[in-house]
């Protein structure tokens, strides 16, 4: 019988975002937008990025190094109060395997003519695949890229 | 005077339950995946369920009505995410109290065979949204489900 194991951790992400948060939610809620930071390290080979922003719609995505192992994102958007929350569950699997499953809250709030973006995963690492370091690492550079377009953008206009 | 829009919040918190049940995991498993005995415990206390939809698959999404005898204001949506069969369970759902968000959870159910029976874990992780709920009220919610879990497979089979 295949071991069978889950741990479960939470962590919190603070960002200072240099736009408002209304642009914040945009590159959130755009497909063409999000699809431009929510991506792998330099490198990684990915599929298209499928996303359907609205309550009980789906998201989803893949990706990985070349030759190595296919990394599967698959979401369902659970709460969206526009310009204020995200709240979703993702899993992710490696090739065939299922590795986790999370709760992603995401809190867009006001500060100045800036945003201060609070991003807190719940999540459960399944069968000792993964762990929470790993999880943490992967989703801060996802945020890097996200503010390094929105200050590309406001640089741009 | 404009209307003043609800002030967003969001509280985090991780729910753990145990319980030791004198049947095997496969029978404290049905209690989950057949229909029927799950609509016998599937809501809190003295509280009825109104409506209610099955779909026990991973993938499968499900919905409930329930609330106090006359007042079914409660909604509760759900996602099967991963099931290994008379080991583990793992959903998300989200809930509404009148149409408003009250809830978005994630939740782990593991099943493990011991000595006598078997011993049921049940992790839920909650984002508790706008200030609509409690966590020791979720909890408590919860625990009054597994005890009429334990009654219902202490039956005679």
């Amino acid at each position: 019988m295949t071991d069978r194991s889950t741990a479960h951790a939470t962590f919190t992400i603070e960002r200072r975002l240099t736009v408002s948060r209304e642009k914040a939610f945009r590159a959130y809620a755009d497909p063409r937008s999000k699809a431009r930071w929510f991506v792998g390290p330099e490198g990684w080979e990915r599929s298209d990025h499928k996303l359907d922003f609205r309550e009980g719609g789906r998201e989803s995505v893949s990706g990985g190094p070349p030759g190595g192992l296919i990394h599967y994102y698959n979401a369902l958007y659970q709460d969206i109060v526009p310009n204020e929350r995200i709240v979703l569950a993702y899993e992710m699997h490696m090739d065939s395997t299922r590795i986790s499953v999370s709760l992603g809250t995401t809190e867009f709030k006001s500060d100045g003519k800036a945003t201060r973006l609070v991003y807190t995963e719940q999540v459960v690492f399944l069968d000792g695949h993964d762990h929470v370091a790993a999880r943490e690492h992967g989703t801060r550079a996802l945020f890097d890229n996200l503010a390094a377009l929105l200050e590309h953008e406001a640089q741009a206009t | 005077m404009t209307a003043v829009s609800p002030t967003r919040s969001v509280e985090h918190g991780t729910i753990r339950l145990e319980r030791l049940y004198k049947a095997k995991p496969q029978r404290v498993f049905a209690a989950w995946a057949d229909s029927e005995a799950r609509a016998k415990w599937d809501v809190p206390g003295r509280w009825v369920i109104t409506e209610q939809t099955f779909d026990f698959r991973e993938g499968g999404r499900e919905m409930k009505r329930f609330g106090p005898a006359g007042d079914p204001r409660f909604l509760a949506q759900a996602r099967y995410v991963d099931i290994v069969p008379e080991r583990r369970i793992v959903y998300s759902y989200g809930m509404t109290d009148r149409g408003e968000p009250i809830s978005v959870s994630l939740t782990t159910v593991e099943f493990t065979p011991v000595a006598g029976g078997t011993r049921l874990m049940l992790v839920e992780q909650v984002s508790l949204l706008d200030g609509r709920d409690k966590l020791a009220h979720r909890e408590e919610g919860i625990a009054s489900k597994l005890d009429k879990i334990g009654l219902l497979v202490s039956e005679a089979a």
